[in-house]
């Protein structure tokens, strides 16, 4: 286990480094950066003081040299544009996006998994069908534009729940959050559902093509012979079977609901990560989208290292760092 | 204490296409007793055995006939009856106990489970019940080995388990469907030797259905042969052997390999489809013995269910 976990550590290394190196060249590809920061007429001479200022004036193999100097000391960079370090620049909105992030895989979680068993328990029946057919719509309709309908019907129409932007907040752990005030929660229900429509349509659809298959499967039939009721078949000898390849996926997608909300969080008017990607690749803020998406990449390598974890503990088959049991 | 008689099974059944997979197939079973079925693939017999319990797929049911189970008829048993008897009162061991055991599940769960399904004990006497039940069938250190998943036992003790898991609530009657195909030649008698001892023990009667004729004998007190959904011949297994009445039977028979005999003969040609059926005896198309007759009209049964056969020209019966 210890040598596997550093193992592992090893390969995150090397994916952040390789990462950083790629995102690191292409916004340099991009364009000057020191062209948007400068006013249109400045001269030539207060061009090259900026560009020095920044340490752009550097080959660009230099610049990457220091960057990765910073970066092994734990500075990710000073915004060209807000002059602060990027690190407390994601460090203030990571908290509006992980929180938007996890409630929504609560809620893909909390739709899609008992609509899946329904759906592959019953499969071929009338709730199948329904369950089926309405899961495409989740899956095909464009996300942003579910956004404006549950904003239509929830906020405009029925004046329920807020349009956007994020509630009274709390603090717990030393993070502000949104889930400790009624305020919060009626701001984030909206937006969090919306993210999570696409999910829980992928999970109800996984859940139920396993659920089929281990219902079909010897072993159930083995159970049934037992006398096992059928709601134990059902929640202990093919849910737990099918939890396993359910984790895999369910992994990656809560990796993508934390670090791709963008669409959501610009619908919903969220001051999360998203907003700040998208204005700082638009300046070409080229420490903040390098910092953030080595952030987002850093997530990722934990989630799977998770993933992996859980494997063990789900499958007795499995034992990590491939030692036999 | 088992009595099946006329039972017919069938694939869509009410529909055009419905197809009898199981034709009339009548035996009864005494306490203690060892029916062997057996058959090629494709004859029926684990559909039969799975009509009995009703494990049948969902296109699949029992069509004609009655099933009688210590005086009550489970053909027309409701499903929460069935589920009551299965794993109680009639247990099921399978072919393949790898795929049959749940691989995430311990042996202890697959094991109190069974028994808590039908019987209220506490988790701790169902543990001990189940670790005696381990060391009956002669599993080692059964205690420890309650944690241990199927993957972790060898071939021979992960059929053990499973047979450890049928005689846990002492069924009056156990099917068993090709258990010991898998195994290793020693392996296989070891085993048929404790379940023997085991059904004499505890008075269960043992339905045990292969496609390999020499195993039952010296096993089964009586066989049953099966081809194309029906019973072509069932009898004592001393008298089986000794003297077997139907063609069908002398050729499997015959398919056997015997020390000292230097060729094998095979029989011929493959089985009927049971969708497009001969319109005589199923079997005249690969039979030495047919006559113009047996493809004409189907031979009825001959004998009752402990005695019998299904053919016009049957060998003769050697003093």
């Amino acid at each position: 286990m210890a040598s596997y976990l550093i193992r592992r550590l090893g390969q995150a290394a090397f994916v952040l480094l390789l990462v950083s190196f790629l995102i690191f060249m292409g916004v340099y590809a991009i364009g000057d950066p020191v062209e948007m920061l400068v006013p249109p007429d400045a001269t030539t001479a207060e061009v090259n003081r900026a560009r020095e200022a920044l340490g752009l004036d550097q080959p660009i193999l230099i610049q990457y040299g220091l960057y990765l100097k910073g970066l092994v000391q734990g500075d990710l960079g000073t915004s060209f544009v807000y002059n602060q370090p990027t690190i407390d620049l994601v460090l203030q909105r990571l908290p509006a996006t992980v929180e938007l992030g996890l409630t929504a895989f609560v809620f893909s979680l909390i739709i899609g998994l008992p609509l899946g068993l329904i759906a592959g328990y019953r499969a071929g029946s009338v709730t199948d069908d329904g369950i089926m057919n309405g899961s495409i719509l989740a899956y095909s309709l464009p996300n942003f534009w579910q956004g404006l309908l549950l904003i239509l019907l929830f906020a405009v129409q029925l004046r329920w729940l807020p349009s956007g932007g994020r509630g009274d907040t709390g603090i717990l752990f030393g993070i502000e959050t949104s889930l400790l005030t009624l305020d919060g929660w009626q701001h984030i229900f909206l937006p969090a559902l919306n993210l999570a429509l696409f999910n829980s349509a992928m999970v109800t659809r996984l859940t139920r093509a396993q659920v089929q298959q281990a219902m079909g499967s010897e072993y159930v039939r083995y159970a049934r012979a037992k006398g096992i009721s059928e709601r134990r078949i059902l929640i202990r000898h093919a849910f737990r079977n099918v939890l396993i390849p359910l984790v895999t996926v369910l992994g990656l997608e809560l990796g993508n609901l934390l670090a791709y909300g963008i669409i959501t969080e610009t619908v919903f008017n969220w001051p999360g990560m998203g907003q700040l990607l998208i204005n700082s690749i638009n300046i070409v803020d080229r420490p903040v989208i390098v910092g953030y998406l080595l952030i987002v990449v850093a997530m990722f390598v934990v989630i799977n290292l998770i993933v992996d974890v859980l494997y063990t503990l789900l499958d007795p088959r499995i034992r990590l760092g491939g030692n036999k049991a | 204490m088992l009595k099946v008689d006329n039972l017919v099974t069938s694939l869509h059944p009410g529909s055009r296409d419905q197809v009898d997979i199981v034709r009339s197939v009548s035996f009864s079973l005494e306490p203690g007793q060892i029916l062997g079925v057996v058959g090629e693939s494709g004859s029926g017999k684990s559909m039969m055995a799975y009509s009995l319990i009703d494990l049948l797929d969902r296109k699949i049911a029992i069509t004609g006939g009655s099933i009688v189970f210590n005086g009550e008829d489970l053909s027309a048993a409701k499903q929460a009856r069935m589920r009551e008897l299965r794993g109680n009162r009639i247990a099921m061991i399978f072919q393949d106990p790898m795929v049959a055991l749940n691989p995430v599940l311990t042996i202890g769960e697959q094991m109190i489970e069974a028994i808590q399904a039908h019987r209220r004990m506490s988790r701790r006497d169902a543990e001990a019940h189940a670790i005696k039940t381990l060391a009956r069938v002669g599993i080692p250190s059964p205690e420890s080995r309650m944690s241990a998943y199927a993957h972790e036992f060898s071939g021979g003790m992960r059929q053990r388990v499973v047979i450890a898991i049928a005689f846990l609530n002492e069924p009056d009657l156990i099917i068993a469907d090709e258990a010991t195909t898998a195994l290793d030649v020693t392996i296989q008698s070891q085993i048929l030797a404790e379940i023997q001892g085991l059904a004499e023990e505890t008075g269960a009667a043992i339905l045990w259905i292969t496609h390999d004729l020499s195993l039952l004998s010296g096993f089964a007190d009586a066989v049953m042969v099966m081809y194309a959904g029906q019973v072509i011949e069932i009898a004592p297994a001393d008298r089986l052997f000794g003297a077997p009445r139907h063609p069908y039977t002398a050729a499997l028979m015959r398919a056997v390999p015997v020390a000292g005999r230097t060729r094998l003969e095979n029989l011929e040609g493959v089985p009927p489809s049971l969708a497009d059926l001969p319109p005589g005896c199923a079997f005249a198309p690969r039979c030495p013995r047919a006559q113009p007759r047996c493809s004409q009209n189907v031979p009825p049964f001959e004998g009752d269910t402990t005695l019998g056969w299904r053919c016009f020209f049957p060998l003769e019966e050697t003093p």
